[in-house]
């Protein structure tokens, strides 16, 4: 009995980690995965295209995360996995940065036009003047 | 970068077999005595961390830069451990952390931009609004200015429009007034014209002064004719000239007419008188001329009026003196001067003739005027046996009376 309970044990401590390392590669396959999805949803936000580099570099790292885990150098993979992550929350920043950067510009260039439609309108106002003060002298 | 990649390699195959052991010791030894060159992500991590934006970065997202901040430090010194790989992969890291951090500085430093640029916005839409506010008043000020200016520019054309033609009418009144004038004017030279002729008519000028009235005629035909095309300047000088020669003519033609007239009244008168005379029983009437002087001359017989040498009227026989003093009484012949002259017959003493003849004339002036003639008129002469009438057996006939109306 003993024999067969230390038999048990192991077989299961032999088992166990296979199934652990099994487990992990799923995960770090499913987080790979997600980070590509990750990458192609980027990609179609960064309307301004400020981002392709990073997305470039983002994308090599996750290839080379997928490469890590066919190698079973799981702990390499979460290192590239978690630097994706960063990079991606990175990404995702930057694009908003860029798109209010934009958004700024574009109000910046509407205040510009507006600036500009103010001093026509002042032109036009002191024309108005000198005409009104003309056509009185006139009257 | 490739000398990391070439360590890297080295460290696989040190892992894969101990029979590279040996060299990959010597190349250990051999790297670990020397620094390996700085990886290039950590020299970036370093740039990008001194920059301002790293700095405002620090400001905005302190954990993430501390976070970057502490996975620089370990990339350093795993560089300076000579673990590149390490390094890199911290320095990767930190890269990512301090972007990310210099990503939500620029997004608030683009929030930032983007409020001023709405607050300005806002400004400047508030002031574009008042402005145009302005601009709208004072383009309404312009329009009703430009609408008054219009509206006087137009009564001010009207008013010029009016006194021009208030000025034209006025100009054609006077044009009309003057035309007028000018035609009375013509008319009333014309006419002036037409009466001299007429009047130049009256003393018979067309005979008399032949030439100037036809020359005056000649011009009142011009005249008409340049009044008939209304040039009335013409027409007027016309007139003046045909009244003018008209006024000649008639000047010219007056004292012939006058006098051609006045011969013909006598002439008439002398004939009525001779008509009316010669109707009178016992009286013979002849007429003659003494120059330019004409003579009625009613012839009595002697005998008729006087017996034999008598020189006074035999009673009964003076009433023959009557129709001749009612003749010599009528009005027309007022004026006539009556002489009254004795004859006789030449024979016999012509020195007692003359007394016979005068004292019967003057019996006969004395009868006439005792029968109211005017004696003023009368003048009584004898002549003696003068201007016999006959001889022979018809020589009784030289003693008679003679009353001679006499006139020019």
């Amino acid at each position: 009995m003993h024999r067969y309970v230390t038999c048990f044990l192991l077989m299961a401590s032999l088992s166990i980690p296979a199934l652990a390392r099994a487990g992990e590669a799923d995960d770090l396959q499913r987080i790979i995965e997600d980070g590509r999805q990750t990458a192609n949803d980027l990609e179609r936000l960064d309307e301004q295209k400020a981002v392709g580099t990073e997305l470039t570099f983002l994308r090599t790292w996750l290839d080379r995360a997928w490469s890590l885990r066919s190698q079973e150098k799981y702990d390499a993979v979460r290192v590239v996995t978690d630097r994706c992550k960063a990079q991606a929350d990175m990404i995702r920043e930057k694009i908003t940065a860029s798109k209010l950067a934009a958004q700024a510009d574009q109000k910046e260039a509407e205040v510009v036009r507006a600036r500009a439609t103010l001093e026509r309108t002042k032109k036009a106002l002191e024309a108005a003047k000198i005409q009104k003060y003309r056509l009185e002298g006139k009257s | 970068m490739s000398n990391l990649r070439t360590g890297s390699l080295v460290m696989i195959k040190m892992t894969r077999g101990l029979s590279i052991l040996p060299v990959a010791a010597v190349l250990l030894l051999a790297q670990g005595c020397a620094l390996k060159p700085k990886p290039s992500e950590l020299e970036a991590l370093e740039k990008l961390r001194a920059t301002p934006s790293g700095a405002a970065a620090a400001k905005r997202a302190p954990a993430l830069v501390k976070n970057s901040d502490e996975l620089l430090k370990r990339a350093q010194d795993e560089w300076h451990s000579s673990n590149l790989d390490e390094s890199v992969d911290a320095a990767l890291m930190g890269q990512a952390k301090l972007k990310h951090a210099i990503a939500l500085a620029d997004q608030d430093a683009s929030k930032a931009r983007v409020a001023k640029a709405e607050d300005d916005l806002d400004d400047v839409k508030e002031q574009q609004e008042k402005v145009k506010k302005d601009l709208d008043d004072m383009n309404e000020k312009v329009a009703l200015l430009k609408k008054l200016n219009e509206k006087q520019a137009a009564l001010v054309a009207e008013t010029a429009q009016a006194e021009e033609e208030r000025r034209n009418l006025s100009e054609q009144m006077e044009k009309d007034r003057k035309l007028a004038a000018d035609k009375a004017e013509t008319a009333d030279k014309i006419g002036a014209a037409e009466l001299a002729l007429k009047t130049a008519d009256t003393v018979q000028a067309s005979t008399y002064a032949s030439a100037k009235y036809g020359a005056a005629a000649e011009s009142l035909a011009r005249a008409q004719a340049e009044a008939k095309q209304e040039d009335f300047r013409g027409a007027q000088m016309s007139a003046d000239i045909a009244k003018k020669t008209a006024d000649e003519a008639a000047a010219i033609a007056q004292p012939i007419h006058a006098e051609k007239s006045k011969a013909d009244e006598n002439r008439a008168r002398a004939d009525t008188l001779t008509r009316e005379a010669s109707t009178i029983a016992g009286v013979e009437v002849r007429r003659d001329a003494r120059g330019a002087l004409q003579r009625i001359v009613l012839s009595i017989q002697a005998d008729q009026l006087f017996t034999k040498k008598q020189t006074v009227i035999t009673p009964g026989r003076d009433a023959l003196l009557e129709p001749i003093a009612n003749l010599m009484k009528k009005k027309e012949y007022l004026n006539y001067p009556v002489q009254i002259i004795g004859f006789a017959d030449p024979r016999g003493n012509s020195s007692s003739l003359l007394p016979l003849t005068l004292a019967r004339a003057q019996s006969v002036a004395t009868g006439l005027m005792s029968r109211g003639v005017d004696s003023k008129r009368v003048m009584a002469t004898g002549q003696g046996g003068s201007e016999p009438l006959a001889g022979g057996k018809d020589r009784n006939r030289n003693n008679r009376i003679e009353i001679i109306f006499m006139y020019q």
